[in-house]
C-alpha cells in the first residue's frame, strides 16, 4: 500500500519539480509555443528585476508580523485558558473556530469586514465616533498588515493550543514554590512558565513561519497582490508572472528561489530545535 | 481576597475580548447573509437587521423567484460549486482514510528496510509551497487530459492527504496494544482478518478522526481548485466565491455562500476537537492495560 502512494507522491511531486528545473532554464516563446535554452538567464534576471528583489522584503514584513501575531496573541489566548474560570471549555471551543475556518473563507470574511464601503470595522469606529468618514484599510501602507492580520486571525488557533498543551504540562508545585520565594506574576512568568514552554513556542514560531511563507490564498482573495504591487509577495509574484505575463521561466526561477529561503529557514529552525534539546 | 477578585475580573474581561475577536467576523458575515443587499449599505450600520431574510440562502439553494437570470447566475454558480465540493471531498475522505489506515498501521507495527527514509520522503512532499509547483502540475494534467474533471483534484487530494493523515495514524497505531493482535494470530486469523476484526474496532476513533480531517482539507483547499478546476463545469466552491469579488458583486448572496462554506469545517472540526480528547483516552488505557 505504502509503495504506490509514494510513487504517486513522487509522480506528482517529482515530475513538476524536474519540469519546473527545465522551465527555469529556458525561456517560453508565448508566440510560437516552444522552449528556448537559455541556461541560468532567468535565475539571474529573477535577481536583478526590482519586482522579484522587492518581494522579498514583503514576504517578511508579512511573515514577520504573523509569526509576531500569532505567537504573542497564542500565548496569551494559552494563559487565559490554563486559568481556572467558569464558561473556560465554552471559551476553548470558541476559541478553536477560526482554525476550522480555512484560509479562503477567512479571506473572503476579512474582506467583508475590511469594506471601505460596507465593511463592519469602518461601521463600528464610525459609530463609536473614532473616525468621521469610511476609511480605505487596505491602502498601499496598511494593506499587507490587514492581510497578516487575517491570516493570524486563522491560524492563531493553532498556536494556542500548542501552548495550552505545554503550559498544561508544567508543575503546579514550582509555581508555588517560586510564590513563595517572593515573585511576582511578571517574574514567574518570565522565569518560571517561560523557560518551560520555549520549545513549544519554538514549534509555533517554526509552524508560524512555514505557513506565512506560503501563504497565497489571503493575497488572492483580499488583495489580488495590490493596490499596485503592495503587497505581491514571493507567492502572488509567482502567480503573476505566471498567470499575467507568461513568463514561465522568470516564475520558476522564483520558485526555487522561494523554496531555497524555506529550506534555509527550516535548517535553522532545525538546529535551534535540536541545540535546545540538548541545552535541557 | 480582593487580589484574587481582581484577578478574576482581568481573566473575565480578556477572555471576553478573546471570544470576540474569535467570532465577531464570523458572526458579522453571518448577519451580512441574513440582510437584503441594500440594507448592508447604512450609515450607520445596522448591526442586526431590520428585516432579516432567508432570502439569499433560499437563493442558493434554488427555492426563490428570481427576477432576473442575469443576477440568478451567480446563485447557481454558488450551488454547483457546492455541489462539486461534495462530491469531491467525499471520495477523497473514504479513500484517502483507507489508504491512510493501512499505511500508518504498516508504519505503526512493522519495521522494514528504509523505513525512515520513506517516512522521510512522505512528509517533505508537504514542505513545498503549492504555488512553486503549480504549473507544470497544470501541465501533466492538461497532457493526460484531466483537467476540468473530478478526477483531477480527486487525485490530487488523496494523494497531498495521505501523508498527513499517516502521519497521524502511525502514532495512534503504535499505542494500540499488540497483545490482542498476537492472540487473534496465534488463534489462527490471517494478518488481513486479524486487522478487520480487532485492530479496526479499536482503531475507530481514530480513523474517523482522520476521516473528517481529509474531508476539511479537500473541502477547504484554494489553489489546486483554482486551477485545476476553475472555470470548468466542475469548479469547487472556493474558486466559485472568489471569483465572486466583481463589479457586480452581491456581498450578502456572497456572505451566505461563504457562510455555507465553513459550516461543515467550522463542525468537524469541533467534531475533531472531541476526538481528540477520545484518543487520549485511549491512550491512558491501553497503557495502562499493558
Amino acid at each position: 500500500v505504502i509503495l504506490p502512494i509514494l510513487a504517486l507522491n513522487i509522480a506528482l511531486i517529482g515530475y513538476p519539480l524536474l519540469y519546473l528545473l527545465y522551465m527555469s532554464l529556458n525561456d517560453y516563446d508565448v508566440i510560437r509555443g516552444k522552449m528556448n535554452f537559455v541556461g541560468l538567464k532567468n535565475y539571474l534576471d529573477a535577481i536583478q528585476d526590482p519586482a522579484t528583489v522587492g518581494a522579498i522584503p514583503r514576504t517578511i514584513l508579512f511573515s514577520a508580523t504573523v509569526v509576531a501575531a500569532s505567537v504573542l496573541l497564542g500565548l496569551a489566548m494559552a494563559l487565559l485558558l490554563n486559568e481556572d474560570f467558569r464558561g473556560r471549555s465554552v471559551l476553548r471551543t470558541i476559541v478553536l473556530v477560526p482554525w476550522g475556518v480555512s484560509e479562503f473563507a477567512t479571506s473572503a470574511i476579512w474582506r467583508f469586514i475590511l469594506s471601505d464601503s460596507f465593511g463592519s470595522l469602518n461601521g463600528l469606529l464610525y459609530a463609536l465616533g473614532l473616525i468621521k468618514n469610511y476609511q480605505l484599510w487596505l491602502s498601499e501602507q496598511m494593506a499587507i498588515f490587514w492581510v497578516a492580520a487575517a491570516f493570524a486571525w486563522h491560524f492563531t488557533p493553532l498556536g494556542a493550543f500548542f501552548l495550552l498543551a505545554s503550559l498544561q504540562t508544567i508543575p503546579q508545585d514550582i509555581h508555588k514554590a517560586a510564590k513563595v520565594d517572593g515573585a511576582g506574576p511578571f517574574r514567574r512568568f518570565w522565569n518560571v512558565t517561560l523557560p518551560h514552554i520555549r520549545y513549544a513556542v519554538l514549534i509555533v514560531l517554526v509552524l508560524a513561519t512555514m505557513e506565512a511563507f506560503r501563504a497565497f490564498d489571503v493575497f488572492y482573495v483580499m488583495t489580488g497582490g495590490g493596490p499596485g504591487v503592495a503587497t505581491e509577495v514571493l507567492t502572488f509574484h509567482i502567480y503573476r508572472q505566471e498567470f499575467y505575463y507568461f513568463n514561465l521561466g522568470g516564475a520558476a526561477a522564483t520558485s526555487y528561489i522561494l523554496t531555497l529561503i524555506i529550506l534555509v529557514l527550516a535548517a535553522v529552525y532545525f538546529v535551534m530545535l535540536t541545540r535546545r534539546r540538548r541545552g535541557r | 481576597l480582593k487580589r484574587l477578585s481582581k484577578r478574576k475580573v482581568i481573566t473575565y474581561f480578556v477572555a471576553l475580548v478573546v471570544a470576540a475577536w474569535s467570532i465577531a467576523p464570523i458572526l458579522w458575515t453571518f448577519v451580512m447573509s441574513i440582510s437584503y443587499e441594500r440594507e448592508i449599505f447604512s450609515v450607520p450600520t445596522h448591526w442586526i437587521p431590520e428585516q432579516p431574510t432567508s432570502y439569499n440562502y433560499a437563493r442558493i439553494f434554488g427555492l426563490a423567484y428570481e427576477a432576473t437570470t442575469v443576477v440568478s447566475g451567480q446563485a447557481v454558480q454558488i450551488r454547483q460549486g457546492l455541489v462539486n465540493s461534495l462530491l469531491i471531498a467525499t471520495p477523497v475522505a473514504v479513500v484517502a482514510t483507507l489508504l491512510a489506515s493501512l499505511a500508518g498501521y504498516a508504519f505503526g507495527r512493522y519495521t522494514f528496510r528504509f523505513k525512515n527514509a520513506t517516512l522521510f520522503a512522505f512528509l517533505s512532499t508537504r514542505m513545498l509551497p503549492p504555488i512553486t509547483i503549480i504549473i507544470p502540475y497544470y501541465f501533466v494534467f492538461s497532457q493526460i487530459r484531466l483537467v476540468g474533471t473530478y478526477q483531477s483534484l480527486i487525485i490530487t487530494y488523496v494523494a497531498a492527504i495521505v501523508p498527513v493523515l499517516t502521519w497521524i495514524l502511525l502514532g495512534f497505531f503504535a499505542t494500540l496494544p499488540i497483545e490482542i493482535e498476537r492472540a487473534a494470530r496465534v488463534d489462527g486469523c490471517s494478518r488481513l482478518r486479524a486487522l478487520r476484526t480487532v485492530i479496526l474496532p479499536m482503531a475507530a476513533p481514530g480513523i474517523a478522526a482522520v476521516g473528517i480531517l481529509a474531508f476539511c482539507l479537500s473541502w477547504n483547499e484554494f489553489l489546486f481548485a483554482l486551477i485545476l478546476s476553475g472555470g470548468t463545469s466542475v469548479e469547487t466552491l472556493p474558486p466559485v466565491i472568489s471569483g465572486l469579488f466583481t463589479h457586480a458583486a452581491q456581498y450578502t448572496l456572497m456572505s451566505a455562500a461563504v457562510i455555507l462554506s465553513i459550516i461543515p469545517t467550522v463542525v468537524l472540526s469541533l467534531i475533531f476537537q472531541k476526538y481528540i480528547t477520545q484518543l487520549r483516552i485511549v491512550d491512558a488505557v491501553s497503557v495502562r492495560a499493558e
